[in-house]
């Protein structure tokens, strides 16, 4: 922070702006009513922190106190004006200040961490990600999936610009659809490269954002399953195998990722969780004395055995 | 539509309720100040001198914004109607609606695109208070029972029967007036007249025996008068919302005279009777 003089004083609301580096606020009804109903019956007994620019204030801190004290039409909110902030401080201050970072939406947060490595690298200082979290106080698988998204196209950036500015409940598509979507492509650029031999990256990430906001994807996570066909091989299946089923999922847009799983890998992989399971319990029964089985446990064994044995023929 | 004071829960309700409005011809404003003192309500509409204030919420409260603006515009005695505007599917208790209506305040609920006022605000300038210290004696209740009936229920209604209640206290005092000696007049004379005479009759020092002055000043006579013109205002015809504005104040005006006038009515008796 610049060096200058911090002045406590009393200035009208209407007098202080908004901070424009502060990522959109979700402000919530419980929230505001609770503070509402505090600043009615006390006052705003913590001050504001604004700084001075130009002919107005912009605030630092207390955007929710602000709000509410407009919203109560108070003639005079306390504030503590301090020396105006360079554009970096002024960025990672808001990053540091607001507790609440889980409310705000990842694209426009993703924006402001490129700002902050633009101007660490332009100081030739650390920007990596753990850098970037170690500054902003933000966790670092967030500051990941964040950054994510600045690899989207332009057209879904705007998007989910777009979306961030509506209430969340109005929201249709949301950032981790895409932060999804690109861990399975990367998935498959690295276990099953040659699916995009035939379709385009770019025509996997449309596909797959189309089949989410047509309902054919109903749940983001359900895109970790096409990682899952991708990563046949840890199942001792043979990758080539699940190619055309995969390019299939790009070309046809009613084509669910439920049935493409279905059909290449879930019995492999439900033969591998069997398998590990089973060597689980094998452990577990060595360690049982056969005269101290609870007859309950007896039975279920009992039933046990007779599974396997229809599965292997006995 | 840009919203900064209202909760995001709240904001797609205040996009239906400010579509609504707007399509019922009202000039919709977002988060504007009612006055330079009330807190801000999430939109402000104006309709031929009516303001609607709506409070958009996800969860109905009472917040200490909503009531304030209720309070003022009750204490300013405004042409305005305060609501309350809510999602279908959100829950309230009787307690709250019992505070809403207890404070004037109107629940508009949004169902879909659509907005139904579930139920009406009060006006607090089409509102009567009558002065709590006016002495009623016996027609305590049933002033009580009009003022209510006019308040919430039937205007027009109510104010007829206010009229009807002047004028039998009129009479009273007339019949009163003629039994004690203090007119000149018999009781039957009294009984064949029309409020209007009695009103003169009663103000007149001439109709009086010697020593004994009128009871009805010009001041009453002139209220008397006034009041009794609130007969016709029931069956005037409007054209417009202006002009049907205008008649409501003065119902109101008139509906306010009533309580006074009974009560002035009853003091005038109970000086005859002594």
């Amino acid at each position: 922070m610049a060096s200058g003089e911090t002045a406590l004083r009393d200035i009208p609301p209407r007098e202080i702006q908004p901070n424009p580096e502060n990522p959109r606020l979700i402000f919530r009804e419980s929230e505001m009513n609770q503070l509402l109903d505090s600043i009615n019956e006390v006052g705003i007994k913590v001050p504001l922190a604004v700084f001075r620019k130009g002919g107005e204030y912009v605030l630092l801190d207390g955007e929710r106190r602000w709000r509410c004290a407009t919203k109560l039409s108070l003639k005079t909110v306390p504030v503590l004006v301090q020396p105006e902030p360079s554009r970096l401080e002024n960025l990672l201050t808001m990053f540091n200040i607001h507790n609440v970072r889980s409310d705000w939406d990842l694209m426009p947060m993703a924006l402001k961490f490129r700002d902050i490595r633009e101007m660490l690298e332009e100081n030739a200082e650390d920007a990596r990600p753990r850098a970037l979290s170690g500054l902003t106080g933000v966790p670092l698988p967030t500051v990941r999936r964040a950054l994510e998204l600045l690899d989207l196209p332009q057209r879904y950036q705007d998007l989910l610009l777009a979306e961030a500015e509506k209430p969340q409940e109005q929201q249709k598509i949301k950032a981790d659809v895409f932060v999804e979507v690109n861990k399975s492509k990367r998935v498959l650029q690295h276990y099953v490269p040659e699916v995009f031999d035939e379709v385009s990256e770019g025509e996997y990430v449309d596909a797959m954002v189309d089949k989410y906001r047509d309902g054919v994807v109903n749940n983001v996570v359900r895109f970790r399953d096409v990682s899952k066909i991708g990563r046949i091989e840890r199942t001792g299946g043979d990758p080539q195998k699940v190619v055309p089923t995969l390019v299939r999922l790009v070309k046809e847009p009613d084509f669910k990722i439920e049935t493409a799983y279905q059909r290449t890998v879930e019995s492999a992989y439900a033969a591998r969780d069997a398998s590990s399971r089973t060597g689980a319990l094998m452990e577990r029964l060595e360690g049982l004395e056969p005269d101290l089985l609870p007859d309950d446990l007896r039975e279920e064994l009992r039933s046990l055995r007779n599974e396997i044995d229809r599965l292997l023929g006995a | 539509m840009k919203f900064t004071l209202t909760p995001d829960e709240a904001q797609a309700i205040a996009e239906v309720v400010h579509a609504d409005l707007r399509k019922r011809h009202f000039g919709v404003e977002i988060e504007q100040s009612l006055a330079d003192d009330p807190p801000i309500p999430t939109l402000t509409a104006e309709r031929s001198g009516l303001t609607v204030a709506v409070e958009a919420q996800r969860k109905p409260t009472l917040t200490p914004s909503i009531r304030e603006i209720a309070i003022w515009s009750i204490r300013e005695r405004k042409y305005a109607q305060i609501y309350v505007a809510t999602d279908i599917d959100a829950t309230l208790s009787a307690r709250l609606l019992k505070e809403f209506r207890k404070l004037g305040i109107g629940l508009m609920v949004v169902d879909g695109s659509d907005v139904e006022i579930s139920h009406e605000a009060q006006i607090p300038a089409l509102v009567v208070t009558p002065d709590p210290n006016l002495k009623l004696g016996r027609c305590k209740s049933e002033v009580q029972a009009l003022v209510k009936q006019f308040n919430e229920v039937d205007r027009k209604a109510a104010l007829r029967e206010m009229c009807e209640l002047v004028e039998r206290e009129t009479d009273k005092l007339c019949q009163k007036l003629a039994a004690k000696s203090w007119f000149e007049l018999e009781a039957e004379a009294v009984n064949a007249m029309e409020w209007s005479d009695q009103i003169n009759v009663a103000a007149s020092k001439g109709k009086y025996t010697d020593g004994r002055g009128p009871v009805i000043g010009s001041g009453l006579k002139s209220d008397l008068d006034s009041f009794r013109g609130a007969r016709n205002l029931v069956n005037h015809k409007v054209k417009t919302k202006n002009d049907k504005k205008k008649l409501e104040l003065q119902f109101v005006e008139r509906m306010m005279m009533g309580p006074r006038l009974t009560a002035e009515l009853l003091a005038a008796q109970r000086l005859v009777s002594k």
